[in-house]
């Protein structure tokens, strides 16, 4: 069992950091919140309603995007292609929004992550770090965007894009009052983002608070240990 | 007295302008276990990958018993006496637990009687693989996956083995049998570096001790140096400090 009777509670416009040590359950809890997989056993909720027997793309609808710790993107698609995907599909579930305002939104986007000069290169052409700015955007793209969901953003990433990743998502999460929660195992990049970290050993919820109270916990020190 | 593996100022990653490992300095002595810590993205893995020939360093030198051995590629390095347990179970599913053995010995086939011996020897040392040598390697456990891994290796009688998180996500007990496994094998001689996420169990078996954070040696020294400092290390991995 990777996820074993974690409950965890995120409040609204809140930047919150999932840590934990390596197959402590991080990635598939971020695979349960967005319907990827689904729980055994358990209830999630998102804003009062029950998602945890919704499809990924129900999920998604309501507001929940997400990035992977590999990139997923559309090879063979445009990097405006790529972010243009909520849209298109917001409108095909009825959406009204017309399609300037929508290429307007995408290339502001675009610009807000510094991909606009990439805006029609290959997605399967970017380096990791763009890849994952690209990510970003097309989840930034998505409304309403009310939950952000991060997996290892910062991993293998040139620090430059990291501080532009920071940045935005601080922005979004200020600007548009987006909640998110973020997998990393980068302290110094958490440190930045949250004032308040979750912490996973074994599937479940060991110790939450700032990053100085959980490490200075002792159950926290003994998961690190490898006990 | 010269180490068996020295790295020296190692750069080394699979981007340009990201440097995995950021100037490593290292060494290894011989009849002995090396372990490496650090947190994760460290550059734990990327360091043994680097050894092996599989990626190689733009600055720095990786010296093999008295030869540079960065550079070459990885059937070389493996035939100057490096082994390479790496993560997960790196065997043949679909062949049995006796042929996965014979492939380990691919190089030394010519030489029946002595691939005999070393058979009989990993199957004295693995009690559980001869109890299923004629069973495909698909149907065991992850445990018992993980000590064909590590037999499968030994057979060419590497001179230094590397061995990549041997005991992740194995039950405790499982990980309590490989690290005797791993000490048997150093009493006999082989020089072994290891990486390893279980801190505690590294340090225990490890004669010297590595702490690697962003490509580069954060601390080093012998075991009783680093035993009672473990909760202090993780603390301040913790605070990305």
């Amino acid at each position: 069992m990777a996820v074993d009777a974690l409950s965890l509670a995120i409040g609204q416009g809140e930047i919150r950091g999932l840590i934990g040590p390596n197959g402590s359950g991080k990635t598939t809890t971020v695979n349960l919140l967005s319907g990827l997989y689904r729980a055994d056993a358990g209830e999630i909720y998102l804003r009062g309603e029950r998602t945890d027997r919704l499809r990924p793309h129900e999920i998604a609808a309501r507001g929940v995007g997400r990035t992977f710790q590999v990139p997923k993107l559309f090879a063979n698609m445009t990097v405006l292609e790529n972010v243009l995907v909520p849209a298109l599909a917001a409108l095909d579930r009825g959406a009204d929004r017309p399609m300037n305002e929508i290429l307007e939104g995408a290339r502001r986007l675009l610009e807000f992550v510094t991909l606009e000069p990439l805006r029609d290169a290959l997605a399967k052409e970017l380096s990791g770090g763009q890849a994952m700015l690209a990510q970003l955007a097309r989840a930034f793209m998505m409304r309403p965007l009310h939950l952000l969901l991060l997996d290892e953003p910062f991993a293998g990433v040139h620090p430059t894009i990291r501080s532009i990743i920071i940045e935005a998502v601080i922005r979004m999460n200020q600007e548009e009052g987006v909640t998110v929660l973020v997998v990393s195992h980068e302290m110094a990049e958490l440190r930045r983002l949250c004032s308040r970290v979750s912490v996973m050993h074994e599937g479940t919820l060991i110790a939450e608070g700032s990053l100085d109270e959980v490490a200075n916990d002792a159950r926290v020190l003994e998961a690190y240990l490898g006990r | 007295m010269q180490a068996l593996l020295q790295l020296e100022g190692v750069h080394a990653g699979y981007v340009e302008g990201i440097d995995i490992l950021a100037g490593i300095d290292l060494r290894v002595e011989r009849g002995t276990i090396t372990g490496i810590i650090g947190p994760n993205g460290a550059g734990k893995s990327t360091l043994l990958r680097t050894i092996f020939g599989f990626l190689h360093p733009h600055r720095g030198r990786v010296v093999f018993d008295g030869e540079e051995i960065h550079g070459l590629a990885p059937h070389a390095v493996k035939r100057r006496g490096i082994g390479y347990v790496t993560q997960g179970a790196n065997i043949f599913p679909q062949l049995t637990v006796d042929e996965n053995l014979r492939l380990g010995a691919w190089v030394l086939r010519r030489e029946r009687g002595r691939v005999a011996a070393l058979i009989d020897h990993a199957y004295t040392a693995f009690p559980r693989l001869a109890a299923r040598r004629r069973m495909r390697a698909t149907m065991l456990s992850g445990g018992e996956a993980k000590m064909l891994s590590l037999a499968k290796e030994a057979m060419t009688e590497p001179r230094l083995l590397l061995v990549d998180e041997p005991s992740a996500g194995l039950a405790p007990r499982i990980t309590d049998q490989i690290y005797a496994r791993l000490l048997e094998t150093r009493e006999r001689g082989l020089t072994i570096l290891l990486v390893d996420q279980n801190i505690a169990k590294a340090v225990e078996v490890s004669d010297y001790v590595y702490l690697i954070e962003r490509g580069q040696v954060h601390r080093e020294g012998p075991r009783e140096s680093f035993a009672p400092h473990l909760r202090d290390i993780i603390r301040d991995a913790l605070l990305g400090a």
